[in-house]
């Protein structure tokens, strides 16, 4: 018996130091494996360097200044000898949505060269991504496409992690604002309602958080989706405040009295609003029981759903279009970044994929390969929205849109205790 | 000196001490190490972390996300993420498991020891639910009992039929939670206490029959301590299972607002994600505790032999007049909640606009519709023609088979090896370890092997990872059966082949397995049921060439294409069905005739 205690202990001691070392490994590791193949003058890439920012430090993400002289043929060239190279690893491309297959099957099929991505819609995303970063693992993203500001700031761009590319051929087609960190396209959520029993919707805001609209809005779990949740936060930020707070007056003729834990007048709304919410599993459960409920129903889900075949169109309105328009906001937009990871070892396949899907081709390939893709809005103006859909602009202006400074200052003011607060 | 080589040489000479010592020093660095990182990462400061936490970097130690967590009373924050979800989960976890005991007990009985009619059926149809992806079932509720009266008021199965409205707590909340997860881990027992009860040696129970004891005393005192360690060792797969769900409280609690550790953790990921390891290493602790209750409850001295060299003939209850009525009402509720499902999922899988059961509205374009056939913000041709799906089809049969027949063989040994060292400290530590990686939830052991995975580079995004994780994960099912199965079995029988100097490879395939095998299959069939509908194990560790059916699934249902989603539940379930069918044609074993079906 005592020799089997005794086998116990050099066992569990020979596991143990593999153990530590498996840990040493991993803490010495990180990042410093600079990438293969990206020697050539001005197109280097910088070897990520993780130091950590001083606390609440908000970083902008790294320009990229491409090569003045590098002409689009070059790239192209420079880009398929990098994955003929021998030992070219795989150029990997990971982003939100499935849809991301078919702009690298697109790709593929204008300049030959192949690719792989992974896709999951939440933090696991992030999740992956940074912890595959750290440890240098070699088969990790090239390129990114990603959701949610908040994440994006903190965990990427905070962390050098990612180098904005922009493409210098489509440099005054896409938006000077959405430049840096370059975004792909926008997405957006809007007040969306069922309009069955004659209702015409809302004038303000406010009306949401009347006792009348309780348990009729609807919207996905915040917890499933974190870009709900930052919706919500942008709502405490001045701007969106104010406008509230604007919204409230007029509809009720008076100034807003404020509850003591509400700091301004974009927590009252929340507090108030949250009281009347719903959640729901997903924006295509929430979509398709929103058009076969009951009249004067209100959800909040991502506008394609709307042509989506099992939503009976007829039977629901777009806030947005109202006449007039609902003061305050209408719904919220969120934006896709496209960023090329920092310790790529394929950096002219990135900086061409990047350049491929801004350009109309390479997005319509992928978002827009059909009537029913309403709701996305690429940063390229040269490329239409679809019909019946409004421009970006128009959208700009009456959506919350998540602005990646305000988002971690909020956070870290404690406004996602608040948020959880007032869902119990 | 000589004296200790000398024992070492006597102690590895037996193949169960060998077998542990092996098992001890692999489990250890599978199962021990994940739980060791979890705690380390709870201390951790993260990117997330140091958003929310003032004045700390990224990567430092700190002790912040635990009093944060555990003692902050601004804004009710640390009642309403850690204590009340844990209360919930408690509740939750131990009624779904006392259900699933309960219902998946009776019924394994009634097919094992009475003259119930309907056996092959009932035994067939049983395993379904556990098939099912569990939020399927939660789905299923819904689709049945939703009703103007109740959230968005769009009218389901029941309200469409009979124009009755079920009342909210009826369609969301603990009851329909506790229903949803029990009747999908019910399974668990009807394996486990079914298999056990067919084998046992009838001997005893004639004995008291003789004796004219009673038939709710042999019951009572004879059949239920029989089956007491399958009973404990049920409860506590099912209470971990439930404890780790997290589908199911996001259907069904969500919309009131009833919330459990898992949909907290969840939150939590996103903006602190070392607090939500926190939550996942108190979801182990709750585990440890209620699987060391446990084992205190087994004790390690009692015997449970109960299969032996000799002959048994079970005799079976008469239900007399009783056998139609129960015959008729387990068919009636085992037709709704493990048939009616299959029907939905192909029903609504084939309908274009969602309540809407008219043939016009109806088309088979989902499945095996050309490009441009349909119009989904996911896809645009039937799932047929989408290669993904294919290769998707093929990395979960390779996976799930994989995991399966790993999991399973070791399940086997190390089942004969802790049986037959019953009592030793080694015994039980392996025995205890090879449980642990069930009760750490999912979505942590995936993180946690996402970290490991990163650091080999031919783990990292590899199908090994997959298999790897999955067998770990879905150890405690195989261990468990085998050991089950190697409790009941007398060592005599061993010993009376030792005895002839036959070597211990021929006793196990020849004598040990052969017995046993009824259970040893079921220690194959679960992990592989399991393996084919896991999702949030994977989830971080597929790359575009492994994905699986559950994680396109996953996708298609995140994005709201639920026809889709529907015919890919269906797709596995019939696959895994089929399987067992397979299996059944080959060997003549199946999940079921382990149980009582003939």
């Amino acid at each position: 018996m005592r020799k089997t205690r005794r086998g116990l202990a050099m066992v569990t001691a020979a596991a143990m130091t593999v153990l530590l070392s498996a840990c040493g490994s991993k803490e010495g590791a990180p990042t410093t494996a600079a990438p293969a193949g990206t020697t050539a003058a001005g197109t280097e890439t910088k070897a990520a360097e993780t130091k950590a920012p001083e606390g609440g430090e908000v970083k902008a993400p790294e320009t990229e200044v491409p090569a003045g002289d590098m002409s689009l043929d070059d790239l192209i060239k420079a880009a398929q000898d990098e994955a003929a190279a021998p030992g070219a690893g795989t150029f990997m491309v990971y982003a939100p949505t499935s849809r991301i297959a078919k702009a690298l099957d697109a790709f593929k099929e204008t300049y030959g060269i192949e690719s792989e991505y992974y896709n999951e819609s939440g933090q696991d995303l992030y999740t992956k991504l940074t912890t595959e970063l750290e440890a240098g693992t070699k088969d990790t993203a090239d390129v990114v496409l990603m959701q949610d500001s908040y994440l994006f700031q903190t965990q990427l761009v905070n962390y050098d992690y990612v180098t904005n590319y922009v493409p210098s051929y489509l440099e005054n087609d896409i938006i000077k604002e959405d430049q840096n960190p370059l975004i792909c396209y926008y997405y957006n959520k809007l007040f969306i309602y069922n309009n069955t029993d004659g209702s015409s919707g809302i004038t303000n805001i406010w009306q949401l958080t009347e006792d009348a609209a309780k348990g009729k809005i609807f919207m996905k779990d915040i917890s499933k989706e974190s870009v709900n949740k930052n919706f919500l936060a942008m709502l405490t930020g001045d701007e969106w405040s104010g406008k509230i707070e604007a919204a409230y007056k007029s509809y009720y003729g008076k100034d807003i009295e404020l509850d003591e834990d509400c700091p301004n007048a974009g927590y009252q709304f929340i507090k108030n609003f949250l009281k009347n919410v719903t959640f729901g599993s997903g924006d295509g459960d929430i979509a398709t029981e929103l058009s076969n409920g009951l009249g004067g129903n209100m959800g909040l889900f991502v506008y394609s759903k709307l042509r989506d075949d099992s939503v009976d169109q007829s039977k629901l309105n777009v806030v947005a279009y109202g006449e007039p328009q609902a003061e305050g906001f209408s719904g919220f937009m969120y934006p896709m970044y496209l960023q090329m990871v920092s310790t790529t070892d394929r950096p002219y396949t990135s900086q061409l994929f990047i350049y491929f899907l801004m350009t109309e081709d390479g997005f319509k390939s992928a978002f827009q390969t059909k009537a029913a893709d309403i709701g996305t809005y690429s940063t390229n103006t040269t490329i239409a929205p679809l019909e019946g859909d409004k421009e970006l602009t128009f959208w700009k202006d009456c959506l919350v849109i998540e602005d990646p400074i305000y988002l971690p200052e909020a956070y870290a003011g404690g406004v996602l205790d608040f948020i959880t607060y007032c869902t119990q | 000196m000589n004296k200790t080589s000398n024992r070492v040489k006597a102690f590895f000479s037996k193949p169960a001490n060998v077998i542990l010592v092996v098992f001890a020093l692999l489990l250890v660095l599978l199962t021990l190490y994940p739980l060791c990182e979890l705690v380390h990462h709870t201390f951790i400061v993260h990117a997330t972390d140091a958003t929310v936490l003032p004045g700390l970097k990224k990567g430092e130690l700190t002790t912040a996300s635990w009093k944060k967590l555990l003692t902050t009373s601004t804004h009710k924050y640390s009642w309403i993420n850690f204590y009340k979800p844990m209360v919930n989960s408690v509740v939750l976890a131990t009624l779904s498991a006392l259900f699933a005991l309960v219902f998946g007990g009776a019924v394994a009985w009634l097919v094992t020891r009475s003259n119930l009619k309907a056996k092959k059926f009932i035994s067939t149809v049983f395993i379904f639910p556990y098939i099912m992806p569990s939020w399927t079932l939660a789905l299923f509720w819904l689709n049945m009992f939703k009703n103007p009266g109740v959230g968005t008021g769009s009218p389901g199965f029941v309200y469409s039929i009979t124009g009755l409205c079920a009342p909210e707590w009826f369609v969301y909340g603990l009851l329909p939670m506790v229903i949803v997860s029990g009747l999908h881990y019910a399974p668990f027992a009807y394996i486990f206490i079914g298999g056990i009860l067919r084998n046992m040696d009838a001997n005893l129970e004639e004995a008291a029959t003789i004796l004219k004891t009673p038939r709710w005393r042999i019951l009572l005192k004879i059949t239920l301590p029989i089956v007491k360690p399958a009973i404990l060792s049920t409860f506590l797969l099912a209470f971990a299972s439930v404890m780790g769900s997290y589908a199911v409280p996001v259907y069904l609690g969500s919309p009131v607002n009833f919330y459990v550790l898992t949909t907290k953790m969840k939150t939590l990921q996103t903006t602190a994600i070392g607090q939500a390891y926190i939550i996942a290493l108190f979801m182990v602790i709750l585990g440890a505790l209620i699987m060391m209750a446990n084992s205190l409850l087994t004790g390690t001295r009692k015997s449970y032999t109960t299969v032996t060299g000799k002959s048994s003939q079970i005799s079976l209850v008469d239900l007399k007049a009783g056998n139609y009525v129960i015959t008729g009402l387990l068919c009636m509720v085992l037709f709704f909640v493990c048939i009616m499902p299959l029907f939905s999922f192909a029903l609504e899988s084939i309908i274009i606009k969602a309540g809407d059961y008219s043939l016009s509205n109806m088309t088979l374009n989902y499945w095996f519709g050309s490009a441009g056939s349909v119009s989904t913000t996911v896809g645009d041709t039937g799932i047929m023609r989408d290669p993904a799906i294919w290769s998707a089809i093929g990395t979960s049969l390779k996976l799930s088979l994989c995991c399966a027949l790993i999991a399973g063989s070791c399940g086997v040994v190390i089942g004969y090896a802790v049986v037959r060292r019953r009592g030793s400290k080694l015994s039980q530590w392996v025995s205890g370890l090879s449980f642990f990686p069930y009760l750490i939830p999912a979505m942590a052991f995936g993180a946690i092997y996402l970290a490991i995975a990163s650091n080999f580079s031919f783990l990292a995004n590899s199908f090994l990872i997959l298999v790897l994780v999955g067998t770990v994960k879905y150890l405690p099912f195989a261990t468990k059966s085998g050991t089950n199965a190697m409790l009941q079995l007398s060592a005599e029988i061993e010993e009376a082949a030792t005895i002839f100097g036959i070597s211990w490879w021929k006793r196990m395939t020849k004598i040990i397995i052969p017995i046993q095998k009824a259970s040893i299959i079921s220690g194959f069939l679960l992990p592989f049921t399991s393996c084919m509908r896991e999702l949030s194990l994977f989830v971080m560790l597929v790359s575009s060439r492994t994905q699986t059916l559950t994680t396109m699934l996953m996708t298609y249902n995140e994005k709201g294409a639920s026809q889709y989603g529907n015919a890919i539940n269906l797709l596995i379930i019939v696959l895994v069905l089929a399987i067992n069918f397979g299996v059944n044609k080959l060997t003549g074993a199946s999940i079921d005739k382990g149980v009582g079906g003939n």
